[in-house]
């Protein structure tokens, strides 16, 4: 039972982390992204319909 | 192109003659090695006749890398690396040459550690030296052809001087297994299928990874 | 702009993690001689299939960018080595724990073990490499020929391995409902990888316009 126990530990832990590094990741570009938009809105309008 | 093959490997053989770069630290490091492996093997002879393979194969692999990590050194630090890629030569012959070369390497690594293991471990490598010598030749062949290929890929960041061993080890699993079982065999006098099947082994290994690094070799190096 | 896969895959993920746990413990027996220890046997199965699936995606999808050279590809390659790498080391690891269940060893040089090893070892090394590489498209060019490399290397660590062992121990015959129950595991964990995977790629993708823009932008100012 230890070692059954022991294994999906180790496997769900080891998954999570990369879970968590992902979301961390996700986060990031979200914010990026939000940033690129709230840039785009700044820009007067001539300059938005050239880009 | 076989002049130009030439050319390339009478280069870099000559270069090595005069400079001495990379060669004496290759073979000392070889020694070093293959003392400490044989201290730490203080066993019955029939053990040690069933381990020496392994243990020269390792000792073969770790000074080698030594060898196969500087391939390029010398044009990369000279700034010739350049120079070298835009003289009219492919990098088939480039890399065949690097190859030729590092194969040199090795053989000349191998004339002093097989004696050696022999002198240290009591076990007749030299008694029937034609089955050794086919299976370093292939082991060579082998090894020069991943480590030349794998060298052109670690000499590009940062992190080349570590990189190489850690790239190239796993790759040469198979040929490292090969060898080192044709060598224990070869040892016992036993040139049966299970001989011949490890010597195919590495023969296979040697023709899949030369022709990989004749393919891949100018995505490797270009610029 | 983020796309659907980014909002559905924790739903996807937790339903497929769901069905796989509900099959491991209710749909597969005990069994005689191991107990619970022998459940371990349907997460090593799905994470090693999975370690050994993700580098065959990761040599193709190298050699379709050294072919293309589009790093569209080199996205699918990097995710393809990152869930590869994590697939890899966690079936060494269930596997070890197995091995201690099974024959009161931590390790053995099964052929199986053996390739997962050195799979583990190319995928660690390849990761290495790419950090210490800046410019994406050499990045890219030097991780394609790594992943070719070694998909070509497998199949030799496969064949020497079995040879230097003998013939490695037969499977152990299983019962029609841990069949299935393996079967349900192995379908439920690919899914859950192949999201994170598609997960991945889609970062990668987005990262990597956002560089674009924010280049342009530098250019342009």
């Amino acid at each position: 039972m230890l070692t059954f126990m022991t294994a999906y530990l180790v496997v769900w832990f080891a998954v999570l982390a990369y879970m968590v590094r992902l979301g961390g990741e996700q986060r990031r570009l979200r914010r990026a992204v939000e940033a690129l938009q709230a840039q785009l809105e700044k820009q007067p309008p001539s300059r938005q319909r050239a880009a | 192109m076989v002049k130009k093959l030439y050319w390339m490997i009478a280069k870099d053989l000559l270069s090595e003659c005069r400079s001495l770069r990379v060669w004496p630290a290759m073979l000392l490091l070889g020694v070093v090695v293959a003392m400490m492996f044989a201290m730490q093997a203080d066993l019955p002879p029939e053990r040690l006749r069933q381990i020496v393979g392994g243990l020269l194969w390792l000792t073969i692999f770790f000074a080698g890398t030594l060898a196969l990590d500087r391939s390029f050194a010398a044009e990369r630090e000279d700034g010739c690396w350049k120079g070298l890629l835009c003289y009219p030569i492919s990098p088939t012959c480039v890399y065949l040459a690097k190859l030729a070369v590092n194969v040199v390497a090795l053989a000349a690594l191998e004339c002093v550690l097989i004696p050696l293991f022999a002198l240290l471990t009591d076990v007749p490598l030299l008694a029937h030296p034609g089955p050794i010598i086919a299976v370093a030749v292939l082991g060579d062949l082998g090894l020069a052809a991943v480590g030349t290929l794998l060298s052109a890929v670690a000499n590009t960041g940062r992190q080349s001087s570590y990189l190489l061993p850690l790239l190239v080890l796993p790759a040469v699993v198979p040929l490292v297994l090969g060898a080192a079982e044709a060598t224990r065999l070869a040892v016992e006098y036993d040139f049966g299928p299970a001989w011949w099947r490890w010597v195919q082994l590495l023969a296979g290994f040697a023709v899949v990874f030369i022709t990989a690094g004749i393919v891949l070799f100018e995505f490797a190096v270009e610029e | 702009m983020l796309e659907p896969v980014n909002r559905l895959w924790p739903c996807v993920a937790a339903v497929m993690v769901t069905i796989a746990i509900a099959a491991i413990f209710l749909v597969a027996p005990t069994e005689q001689t191991m107990g619970d220890a022998q459940r371990i046997v349907y997460i090593h199965v799905s994470v090693a299939w999975m370690g050994l699936a993700m580098f065959v995606v990761m040599a193709v999808t190298g050699g379709m960018y050294l072919f293309r050279r589009d790093l569209a590809w080199d996205h699918w390659s990097q995710a393809a080595l990152e869930i590869g790498w994590l697939c890899c080391g966690l079936t060494l690891v269930t596997g070890s724990l197995w091995a201690h269940a099974a024959w009161n060893i931590w390790w053995t040089w099964d052929p199986r073990l053996t390739t997962a090893f050195v799979l583990w070892a190319m995928y660690s090394a390849a990761l290495v490499l790419r950090s210490g590489v800046e410019d994406p498209h050499r990045r890219a060019r030097l991780g394609a020929i790594v992943a070719i490399v070694g998909a070509l290397d497998v199949p030799l660590v496969i064949m020497a391995t079995r040879w230097f062992r003998g013939i490695h121990p037969k499977s152990p015959h299983m019962e029609p409902s841990m069949r299935v129950a393996l079967l349900i595991s192995v379908f439920c964990f690919s899914a859950f990888f192949t999201t994170l995977l598609l997960l991945r790629r889609s970062q990668l993708r987005i990262a990597d316009m956002l560089e674009d823009i924010e280049c342009d932008s530098c250019s342009l100012s």
